[in-house]
């Protein structure tokens, strides 16, 4: 099969995070996999990308201000005329900082919140954190550069959208992430103390909806349906290996951030391997490209070209097959899975388990 | 886009050369454009400076075309990337 472009590389500079948040997308055994990869690895990865046709870079972690060597990766990037965004939780980072990443090439920032009021977002963040936040959007505005708030929703904050949306015209953010979580990672173990009832995510659309009118050509807002409540899977990644690369800190190209959360497959690393090689070539990037995979109901659908047949990692995490059909499908023969889940989220009432340097027991 | 406006590129989007395919790309936070040659050319004269008018004139001389035929064309194009706030045509 001949390989698509990608487009946009996800730099995952580091695992390690000075937040806990119940949901992060990390892998549960984050903290046995080091970083791997040298400065100057880095900037081999970014070059290659950019050869393959990346023009966008997304700086993200883990907290990735935790690089020290942040600043000289920004260079790169600048050099290759690629558009970079810092994916951040603000901390740790001082003003200095910050003007001496703007000073290096930076683009963008896409800065996340955990809630609009800072006792409920330092309670999901698991650490004292808002406050700063608040500091960090300032400092952003003040140097010019383009600002996207990004919230995870989830049963505890998605009746907030109306003051997530003011605390954005407020931060001056251009963009508005209102992201509904995604059940991988930390967040699977967390499911039934996140998932909000369908009610809730009606409610919250409409607010964001009639919002997204009101601020047309001032803010974007964007919002992500959650998958478990829609009966369609998401367009993950918008497909295997089309158009997004990611690294991660231990040094493996991936086609997503969770894909070595598949078994069976021999993941190349950065460090071995020419990217453009693991791309075009190798069994990973190929396994779910296109179409040829698929089984039925994805096969003969006429949505197979939109949604790609859902997430991989979610048909994997759910059903033990990733060729499977997502089953936040409403075809999906495992469709019961997701609906027992709304069923158990809907009865169960339970305490978050932060994300920890230890994978969850069970 | 009235005839008077000054259109001009928003400080988040970047426009930039492919260097995979030589065409233009409008780049900005997390997504991007990849853009025609006429788009390209447009939001190449969106300076700040000239007016619609003037760029509409500019493109017409440039492709030997009607002026108000190219304004019918690019207007909406300029004024969907206002709305998504890619194109400043403010005062």
């Amino acid at each position: 099969m001949t390989a698509p472009r990608p487009y946009t590389l996800v730099a995952e500079l580091t695992y390690r995070c000075p937040l806990r948040c119940p949901y992060c997308s990390n892998p549960l055994d984050w903290a046995k996999r080091r970083d791997a990869l040298a400065t100057e690895d880095w900037l081999r990865v970014l070059r290659e990308a950019e050869a393959l046709g990346v023009v966008s870079l997304n700086l993200s972690g883990g907290e990735p201000l935790l690089r020290e060597d942040l600043e000289t990766i920004l260079r790169e990037a600048r050099a290759l005329d690629l558009y970079t965004t810092l994916i951040t939780s603000g901390l740790p980072c001082t003003e200095a900082r910050l003007r001496s990443l703007a000073e290096a090439g930076l683009d963008a920032v896409q800065l996340s919140v955990q809630d609009v009021r800072e006792e409920a977002s330092d309670r999901i963040a698991g650490t004292r954190s808002f406050a700063h936040k608040r500091a960090f959007a300032g400092w952003v505005k003040a140097l010019g550069l383009p600002l996207t708030l990004n919230i995870v929703l989830h049963r505890h904050n998605i009746a907030h959208v109306a003051e997530a949306i003011a605390l954005a015209e407020e931060l001056g953010a251009e963009r508005l992430e209102l992201a509904n979580t995604q059940y991988l990672g930390w967040a699977l173990p967390n499911r039934a103390a996140l998932l909000p009832s369908p009610q809730q995510v009606a409610a919250a659309r409409d607010v964001a909806i009639a919002a997204r009118e009101r601020l047309r050509g001032r803010m974007d807002i964007l919002f992500v349906l959650p998958d478990y409540l829609a009966d369609r899977p998401r367009p993950c990644m918008d497909g295997w290996g089309q158009r997004f690369i990611v690294v991660t800190p231990d040094g493996f190209a991936l086609p997503c951030h969770a894909a070595h959360s598949l078994p069976g497959v021999a993941w190349d690393k950065v460090t071995e391997r020419p990217l453009g090689e693991i791309w075009r070539d190798s069994r990973g990037f190929n396994l779910f490209r296109g179409t040829e995979w698929m089984r039925e109901p994805c096969r003969s659908c006429d949505r197979r070209l939109k949604d790609h047949g859902g997430c991989r990692c979610q048909a994997f995490a759910l059903t033990g097959d990733a060729a499977a059909t997502d089953p936040a499908c409403a075809l999906s023969p495992d469709h019961r899975r997701v609906r027992a889940a709304r069923e158990e989220a809907r009865v169960r009432q339970t305490t978050f388990l932060y994300r920890a340097a230890r994978p969850p027991a069970g | 886009m009235r005839p008077d406006a000054k259109p001009r590129l928003a400080p988040r989007a970047r426009l930039r050369p492919d260097r995979l395919t030589g065409g233009m790309l409008l780049l900005y936070p997390e997504a991007g454009l990849k853009l025609n040659a006429t788009a390209a050319a447009t939001l190449q004269l969106c300076d700040g400076t000239r007016s619609f008018a003037e760029i509409a004139e500019t493109l017409a001389e440039r492709y030997g075309r009607d002026a108000e035929a190219i304004a019918g064309e690019v207007g909406p194009f300029l004024d969907q990337l206002v709305a998504r706030g890619l194109v400043l045509a403010g005062p």
